[in-house]
């Protein structure tokens, strides 16, 4: 049975450049994009209005925003390899600065995709070289607390995407050459170098249970692992472009993805198909995110090269 | 200079007048090569091609296929490779560049002095020049003071004068700039824009814009990040290799080169990260002006895609002439 979902609203212009990320929180969801502002859009009001604007948040244009499941921390990274840490204010509503990594751990290249953990406590990020570090962000020093290594020293794949498992437990980055790596983040090891893609991987998340590792990338295929013993437990295939973002729904049911030639699927985990292609677009999507669930139906929007913020909405006919 | 046109009329190339050995007569000889070897083929007998190994060695020796080993076969699969290409180039009245073959063929040849040196003997053995392989060095041309221009329908614009490289004062002429897509290829790009302010100012008359013809992020976009037929196996790559394949179908080109996937793409290094930020933080205080928001949205979109992309990516055995048709064409009529 294929799933139903409606445009309810697009946000048309809401960057004066592409849009290449975007962060939600239970009510807000940020957007970034190649200008120096970031845009917080009020997801709990219908017309999705503009909440707030940071102005000159990345000089050069930021590349990746996330959050904290908890909704009160953001980070973003910048075109020009600066980190930011964003505070939510509970009172105001209002995000205001938590402060940037800096000091001789951060250097051009030393940043390109994070996450946050649940409580915003640390920021996990890729590297050039393949590295993965880990950043204690609720410290006032902002000390890097953990570095993997994904080849020998300093010559590994450019890590192009990173997830952090909502326990804590895991951390998951996708390269460029293909790999795939799963890490304990208690014994600060490796646990699994997955491969099978073989093309650049664009996007990796962690299922909410944390069982499964969602990865994709240039192959146009969706390949699902389980943590548990790093098998490969399946393949999503249907997108025929490079996918360029992947988000799990709340319950792990349904799995998101975004590709280059402006589509977007929800996937059915359990009957491995697709069950909802939409396309506003056919300009790239760089990012899909659902929207925490908030008593409502499901929603989930999208953003990239056309500038715009679409917000879909299940249709709850029956 | 020369001026020469295909039968068709549909292409102009430029070269210097040299005491060429007729078309015909090197056609001839690279057949009766491969007549031989079918020959070869025929009586079931060892393939062979008669080759100076080198242009000091004075008796010609053989190369053999499948021959002594591995490397002999190669090395007759480079020369047969050739012998091909310079035969499908002289036909058609084309001209191909050592460059593009390498590109073309970079895990046969390996290196690019292999091809160098193998063309270089190629003609000897032939006993020609090397341009009477219609097969030249680059397409790089230097252009310096007065040019003119001759158009089919036998008008002339120009002629365009100056004592820089090119100097963009003619206003019939549009000029375009064909760049790598990566940070060098946008820092040429910035480099001209900038310069053509500085003319402008110095002799305050308006200079024809210097308009980008490629590469751009749209052009990976359409022909690179599709999954095509290559990455999910489809009925058509179980065919037998003679066979043509779809994209092949529609064109007259029978080159055994256009069978070969494209390969100079390739992953940003760390250096390319470096440049193309170091670019963005220039461009970054040039407000109002579209051509610095072009340049900076195309590195941001490379950096996001993660590649760049040489202009031998574009062409199709070495020819960018199909390409160049479209794209001008679109770009003239937009304007």
């Amino acid at each position: 049975m294929s799933k139903q979902y409606l445009t309810t609203h697009t946000v048309d212009d809401a960057h004066i450049t592409d849009i290449f990320s975007l962060a939600a929180t239970p009510r807000t969801l940020i957007s970034a994009s190649g200008s120096s502002t970031l845009h917080v859009h009020d997801t709990s009001d219908p017309s999705f209005p503009l909440r707030q604007s940071i102005p000159d948040a990345h000089k050069l244009g930021c590349h990746h925003v996330c959050t904290s499941r908890n909704g009160l921390y953001a980070a973003s990274a910048g075109f020009g390899g600066e980190v930011k840490i964003w505070e939510l204010n509970k009172e105001t509503g209002d995000w205001s600065s938590g402060g940037e990594i800096t000091g001789p751990t951060v250097k051009p290249g030393e940043v390109w995709a994070i996450a946050l953990s649940e409580d915003g406590g640390y920021l996990a990020s890729t590297t050039n070289d393949g590295r993965i570090n880990v950043w204690d962000v609720a410290d006032q020093s902002k000390a890097k607390i953990r570095e993997y290594e994904t080849g020998s020293a300093g010559s590994g794949s450019f890590g192009m995407c990173v997830d952090l498992s909502r326990d804590g437990k895991f951390t998951a980055s996708g390269h460029q050459n293909g790999s795939v790596y799963v890490f304990n983040n208690d014994t600060g090891r490796i646990l699994y170098s997955l491969s099978g893609l073989a093309k650049p991987v664009r996007a990796v998340a962690i299922s909410p249970a944390g069982s499964r590792v969602a990865a994709a990338g240039d192959a146009g295929i969706i390949a699902i692992y389980d943590t548990k013993h790093g098998e490969h437990v399946g393949n999503l295939t249907g997108h025929s472009s490079w996918i360029t973002s992947l988000d799990w729904s709340d319950t792990g049911e349904y799995l998101l993805s975004g590709s280059m030639d402006g589509k977007v699927k929800v996937w059915s985990i359990e009957r491995g198909v697709c069950v909802a292609t939409h396309s506003e677009t056919d300009k790239a999507l760089w990012a899909v995110r659902w929207l925490p669930k908030t008593g409502r139906s499901e929603m989930f929007c999208t953003a990239g090269a056309n500038r715009s913020i679409s917000f879909y909405r299940e249709a709850t006919g029956s | 200079m020369d001026r020469n046109r295909t039968r068709d009329g549909r292409q102009v190339i430029i070269r210097p007048v040299t005491a060429a050995a007729p078309a015909g007569t090197v056609i001839s000889r690279i057949e009766s090569i491969l007549e031989d070897i079918l020959d070869c083929l025929a009586e079931g007998r060892e393939l062979s091609i008669d080759f100076v190994l080198n242009r000091s060695g004075n008796s010609p020796q053989k190369v053999h296929f499948p021959g002594r080993n591995a490397l002999e076969a190669t090395k007759f699969a480079r020369i047969l490779l050739i012998l091909q290409l310079a035969h499908d180039a002289l036909v058609t009245g084309t001209v191909l560049t050592k460059r593009h073959i390498f590109y073309q063929h970079q895990g046969l040849f390996s290196k690019q002095r292999t091809v160098d040196e193998l063309v270089d003997n190629l003609a000897f053995a032939l006993n020609v020049q090397r341009d009477d392989l219609n097969i030249v060095a680059s397409s790089k041309g230097v252009f310096s003071g007065p040019l003119r221009i001759y158009l089919h329908d036998d008008t002339v614009i120009g002629p365009a004068t100056g004592n820089a490289l090119v100097r963009f004062n003619c206003p019939q002429v549009p000029v375009f700039v064909l760049a790598d897509y990566d940070p060098d290829g946008i820092n040429i790009l910035r480099h001209y824009r900038l310069r053509s302010d500085i003319a402008s100012r110095e002799t305050n008359k308006a200079t024809p814009e210097i308009r980008w013809l490629g590469i751009k992020s749209q052009d990976l976009l359409e022909r690179e990040t599709r999954i095509d037929s290559l990455a999910t196996p489809t009925p058509i790559d179980l065919q037998p290799p003679n066979s043509q394949s779809s994209e092949q179908s529609g064109s007259s080109r029978t080159s055994i080169s256009s069978t070969e996937c494209r390969e100079p793409i390739s992953a940003l290094s760390v250096r390319d990260r470096k440049l193309a930020a170091g670019m963005l933080d220039k461009l970054k205080d040039i407000v109002d002006d579209p051509d610095a928001l072009e340049l900076q949205h195309e590195l941001q979109v490379m950096l996001m895609m993660g590649i760049k992309a040489e202009i031998q990516w574009l062409d199709e055995a070495g020819n960018l002439t199909e390409w160049l048709e479209s794209k001008l064409k679109q770009m003239l009529l937009a304007s």
